[in-house]
C-alpha cells in the first residue's frame, strides 16, 4: 500500500462517485478493524474508531473525487470544518457508510462544500459534518 | 504556573501510543487555559507507506491528527482542572462536536505544534473549548468551538 | 401575545436554528427538534449552552428533556430568567 499524502490510516475501502446537479455525490465504505494503525492506543482496554478518523475517512473519499474530477495532480485540502458532530460510536466489526453531497461554487471552482452524513452498518447515524475544501494542484509543485 | 511532562499527561489522558498526541504542557491555569506542545516527526505512523519522490506538501501533518492533538490538549485542561477541584469524571472521553474550525496552514516533520486552549463553558459532563494552533509564529488553525464529553455505558448503543 | 414574548421567541429561534443548521423560519413553536430536525443530546447541550451564555443564567440539566420544542424552551428559559412574558 502506498499513498501520495500523509494519513493516519487507509480510511476508505471503496469509493463510489456519481454526478449530481450542483456537484457530485460521493459514497464510501470503511470496515472498522482493530488492526488499523493508531487504534491500539485508542484505547488500550477497548477499541473505538476515533471521531477524527471518521473525518479522515470523509476527507479521503473527497480526495478520490478530486483526482477523478480535476486530474491526478489535484489534492483536496480541508479548509474549514463548519460543523461536525458524532453520534453512534464505531467499534471493530462495524461498517462506516459515508454519504457526501459536494457542491462546487460557481465563482470559485477551487472551493467545494461537503454536506456529509455517516451511518453505521445497522443504520444508526454515526456522524454528520459540513466541510469546506480547497482544491490545490500539486503537479507544478517544487520538489523542495 | 503549572507545567506537565509526558508522564503526567499519561496519568490524565486515556490515549496511548501512537495516538497520544500531546507531548508537554508548557502552562496550565486550572479551569481557564492551557498551552501544550506536540512535536511532529517523520517516524510517526502517518508517514509510513508514502510514495517516493513526492513534493514537500505531501508531508503536511494530517488535519485529522491536528484536530485530535488539539482536542487532547483541551481534555488535559478539563480533566486536570476537574481533578484539582475534587471532581471525578467516570466514563469514556469522547469528541462530541466542533464548529468553526479553520485550517490556514500546515505542519511538517520537525515542526512543533503549540496549542492554546481555553475552557469556554462547562455544563456537567460537557466541556466547550476554543483555541488556536501555532507553529512558531505562524497560526495554522483556529478552533471556534470544540465540545468534549464524558459518557458512561458507551457500549450500550453499539451494534454493527 | 406580548411584544416581549415575541422578541424572546425570535432570539431563541435564532439560537436553535443556528445549532440545528436550519433556517429560523423552519423552527415552529411546537415542532419537535428531534423528529423534525434530527436533534440529539449533543445538539440539546449546545442549545442549552448558548442560551445560558446569552441570558447569563443557569439552566439545570434536568430541564433538558423538557426542552423539546421552541415553546418548551421559552417556558424553561422564562422561568429561569424571570421573564414575565
Amino acid at each position: 500500500m502506498s499513498r501520495r499524502f500523509a494519513a493516519p490510516l487507509t480510511a476508505v475501502d471503496t469509493v463510489d462517485i456519481a454526478d449530481a446537479p450542483a456537484g457530485a455525490r460521493v459514497e464510501a465504505v470503511k470496515r472498522i478493524t482493530g488492526d488499523d494503525p493508531y487504534l491500539a492506543g485508542h484505547y488500550p482496554d477497548f477499541t473505538i474508531y476515533p471521531g477524527v478518523f471518521t473525518l479522515e475517512s470523509v476527507h479521503q473519499a473527497i480526495r478520490h473525487w478530486a483526482t477523478e474530477r480535476h486530474g491526478p495532480g489535484a489534492v483536496a485540502e480541508l479548509a474549514t470544518i463548519t460543523s461536525i458532530s458524532f453520534a453512534a460510536p464505531l467499534l471493530p466489526g462495524d461498517t462506516l457508510r459515508i454519504g457526501c453531497d459536494l457542491t462546487e461554487h460557481d465563482d470559485t471552482p477551487t472551493a467545494v462544500r461537503a454536506k456529509v452524513r455517516c451511518h453505521r452498518g445497522d443504520g444508526a447515524l454515526s456522524a454528520r459534518m459540513t466541510l469546506e475544501l480547497r482544491i490545490d494542484r500539486r503537479d507544478g509543485d517544487d520538489h523542495a | 504556573m503549572t507545567t506537565l511532562e509526558h508522564a503526567d499527561i499519561r496519568r490524565i489522558l486515556p490515549h496511548r501510543h501512537p495516538v497520544l498526541l500531546v507531548d508537554r504542557v508548557l502552562d496550565l491555569e486550572p479551569g481557564v487555559r492551557i498551552v501544550a506542545t506536540k512535536t511532529v516527526t517523520g517516524s510517526e505512523p502517518c508517514y509510513a507507506g508514502l510514495d517516493e519522490n513526492l513534493q514537500g506538501s505531501a508531508y503536511a501533518y494530517p488535519s485529522s491528527l491536528l484536530v485530535e492533538s488539539f482536542g487532547q490538549t483541551g481534555a488535559v485542561l478539563w480533566l486536570y482542572s476537574a481533578a484539582t477541584s475534587g471532581e471525578r469524571r467516570e466514563g469514556t472521553l469522547i469528541f462530541g462536536s466542533a464548529r468553526d474550525v479553520t485550517i490556514t496552514g500546515s505542519a511538517y516533520p520537525g515542526d512543533v505544534l503549540r496549542h492554546t486552549v481555553e475552557i469556554d463553558q462547562l455544563i456537567g459532563d460537557n466541556a466547550f473549548m476554543r483555541g488556536e494552533t501555532w507553529v512558531g509564529d505562524r497560526r495554522i488553525a483556529t478552533l471556534g468551538s470544540v465540545l468534549a464529553v464524558v459518557r458512561e455505558e458507551l457500549a450500550a448503543g453499539t451494534g454493527s | 401575545m406580548s411584544e416581549a414574548r415575541e422578541k424572546h421567541l425570535d432570539e431563541l429561534r435564532e439560537i436553535v436554528a443556528e445549532v440545528l443548521e436550519v433556517e429560523p423560519e423552519e423552527i415552529t413553536e411546537t415542532g419537535s427538534f428531534v423528529e423534525e430536525h434530527e436533534a440529539d443530546s449533543l445538539r440539546a447541550i449546545e442549545i442549552l449552552a448558548r442560551i445560558e451564555k446569552k441570558y447569563k443564567i443557569d439552566i439545570p440539566q434536568s430541564e433538558l428533556p423538557r426542552m423539546e420544542n421552541l415553546k418548551a424552551v421559552h417556558d424553561v428559559v422564562a422561568t429561569q430568567a424571570g421573564w414575565q412574558d
